[in-house]
């Protein structure tokens, strides 16, 4: 509790000083965008509102940034420039998620370079933004038709498929991204992509050289559940403890390893596990039917039915209701 | 009277306690956890003290390459299968599946599938037809089956299967459940009117959607305990009727929709790939609907645990 107020006035006070921070900056800013419209030369002029936008934009003002790009675009430009304009625009409104407007300024900008494969590749994204997948799809598809070998095409791709669950398809497109492109995010979705296609084996070998260099929880708990998934409990064992390790006090954690030493018949760890989450938190009426479960198994019947009518109490959803009931029923029988 | 900045503190803290113990278990699903112990707890019983599981596969022409999908996703499950009941393609997708032929080489394998792979479809041959009373041979198809799973009779399967077919001059329902699985698929896909009818045991037998497109009935006859059912009924009302062959197949449906509605009320799952507005006789798209069958697949794969789960003894879950 006092950790928590200290930390409370800390960030508070973070928060006032950050405020103040940015009204003098913005207000400095303004000034400068006014001393930046008397300027006569008209190059000098649109260098300054360039870097003027682009500082906008690094302390997340964006809304004035396209104020700035906004007084740019009408003055006469290069095509280059206006597909370059074009470009960031779509880039700001796609942070602001503005998807309409965001797709408005990239098809100007394709209308100006038709095989633009990185703008249709943002295309792509801002579809599958908004879920429209086979748009998306689409446009992915043009960008690789162009540069076949573009890393954000086959990535978005990847990325596509993995969200709809065609996993096969997810990883034909990762496996084509070079390996020392590979993110965290990209080893999970393929790590999980094999998991579900039952191809464990290479869903270990994309896990375990990222995380013998990096300390990563839900990859090491991952790694516990793929073993799990194969019936192989004593290195699943030694994956959930890790990341154990690396969170502590974790209820997740406790409770797919609690159920794992209960599938072992350890059943002592798996009740003092069960019982550790239940500390953290008490609404969950999945642990107290593995309490009952577990008490029941140990010889402790009336804990159990208290157990079981606790479940069944807490129980939020049909299966779980109905699970408790029948083991109230199986219980009052003993 | 608190001063304003102290009352502003409090209730931060009291939103940051608020959210911390909201995010603590933010990210954990206790349904599907729930089901992920019994599941394994489940599956680790004998296989006697296991519900008897059936796949029934409808029939639907071309979109009957969804099967194939729905199939590949049950198998990435291991969910356990004891018997399958198919009708038409569904026999196809059947005996594939009961004779352990991989899913993943067929699917590479149909990728330029064309009907004259299965039958004797030509335009001189449709010319024929018209003109004479000769249909159409689907000997083709034995020759399909038996290439990919070899010459397999029903006991030699992995998994038992039943065929179902029609009696062309009584209109019977037949059950085929020995001999060849390639010949009993072929009769039970034999589309009455395109095709010649396919001798057996001194009957004419046709396809089985006729008789019953979604034999849920017959998996209810074999005792099985779940039952799943994969229709792929077409959206009638989108159908073209402009020739013959679509005209006969429109009639069969619309026949056959108030018996599969009672069929499917008596599956214990139904998992319905989104396959309704492709034509049965449009081959060109079907292989689109191998992704359809396997995403709604894995999208019910939760469904069809819990009803398996909620067959297993209370008993055997505990102890």
């Amino acid at each position: 509790m006092v950790f928590i107020f200290a930390g409370g006035s800390f960030g508070l006070k973070a928060n006032l000083e950050e405020h103040q921070k940015k009204s003098s900056y913005s207000k400095a800013l303004a000034e400068s965008l006014i001393e930046v419209n008397i300027v006569k030369n008209k190059k000098e002029s649109l260098k300054e509102l360039d870097l003027l936008a682009k500082s906008f934009i690094e302390k997340g003002f964006y809304n004035r940034a396209l104020d700035v790009y906004d007084k740019i675009l009408r003055q006469k430009l290069p095509r280059k420039k206006v597909f370059e304009y074009y470009v960031i625009i779509g880039d700001l409104y796609n942070l602001k998620k503005d998807y309409n407007l965001s797709l408005d300024y990239y098809k100007k900008a394709l209308y100006i370079r038709k095989n633009n494969a990185e703008v249709m590749v943002k295309i792509g994204k801002t579809f599958f933004e908004v879920n429209l997948f086979e748009l998306a799809e689409k446009m992915f598809l043009a960008a690789l038709k162009i540069d076949k070998k573009s890393i954000k095409a086959n990535r978005g791709l990847g990325d596509l498929f993995y969200k709809q669950g065609i996993y096969e398809k997810a990883i034909n497109y990762y496996i084509k991204i070079p390996k020392e492109f590979y993110e965290r995010e990209i080893i999970r979705n393929m790590a999980d992509s094999y998991k579900n296609l039952n191809k464990i084996n290479e869903a270990m070998d994309i896990l375990e050289p990222f995380l013998e260099k990096h300390i990563d929880y839900e990859l090491t708990f991952d790694m516990g559940l793929i073993y799990m998934s194969i019936d192989n409990y004593e290195k699943a064992k030694e994956w959930l403890l890790k990341s154990l390790e690396i969170k502590a006090n974790n209820f997740k954690n406790y409770v797919y390893l609690a159920s794992l030493y209960d599938l072992t018949g350890e059943h002592k760890k798996a009740i003092d596990l069960f019982n550790k989450a239940y500390n953290l938190d008490s609404s969950y009426a999945s642990v107290d039917f593995m309490r009952a479960s577990l008490a029941y198994k140990t010889g402790r019947i009336r804990e159990a039915k208290m157990y079981a009518n606790e479940s069944y109490k807490k129980a939020k959803s049909v299966f779980v209701k109905d699970q408790a009931k029948k083991l109230i029923e199986f219980l009052n029988k003993k | 009277m608190i001063p304003i900045k102290s009352s502003i503190f409090i209730i931060f803290v009291v939103l940051l306690s608020v959210y911390t113990s909201f995010a603590k278990v933010q990210d954990f699903n206790e349904e599907n956890f729930f089901i992920d112990v019994l599941w394994r707890k489940a599956m680790s019983v004998e296989e006697k003290q296991l519900p008897k599981i059936a796949l029934v596969l409808g029939g639907g022409g071309a979109r009957g390459f969804a099967h194939i999908g729905v199939l590949k996703a049950l198998q990435e499950e291991r969910v356990p299968v004891n018997l399958v009941v198919g009708t038409s393609v569904g026999s196809i997708a059947g005996a594939l599946y009961c004779a352990g032929a991989s899913l993943e080489n067929f699917q590479n394998d149909i990728k330029d599938f064309d009907v004259g792979d299965i039958s004797n479809f030509s335009s001189i041959s449709l010319l024929e037809m018209l003109l004479t009373d000769r249909r159409l041979s689907n000997k083709k198809l034995e020759d399909f089956i038996n290439a990919r799973i070899g010459e397999v009779t029903f006991n030699q399967l992995q998994i038992p299967l039943v065929c179902i077919a029609t009696d062309l001059i009584t209109g019977e329902r037949i059950l085929l459940r020995e001999g060849s699985v390639a010949f009993a698929a072929r009769a039970s896909s034999t589309v009455p009117g395109i095709f010649q009818p396919v001798e057996y045991n001194q009957r004419y037998l046709i396809d089985g959607g006729l008789s019953e497109n979604i034999p849920v009935s017959v998996a209810k006859i074999f005792k099985a305990d779940v039952i799943i059912a994969i229709p792929l009924s077409a959206d009638i009302t989108k159908n073209s009727v402009t020739n013959i062959f679509l005209t006969l197949m429109q009639a069969i449906y619309i026949q056959g929709q108030s018996l599969d509605q009672y069929n499917l009320s008596m599956a214990d799952v139904v998992i319905s790939p989104d396959v309704g507005d492709l034509n049965a006789a449009n081959f060109a798209g079907a292989y689109k609907t191998i992704d359809k069958g396997y995403m709604v697949t894995k999208k019910s794969i939760k469904e069809v645990k819990i009803a398996i789960i909620n067959k297993i003894p209370e008993r055997v879950l505990i102890e």
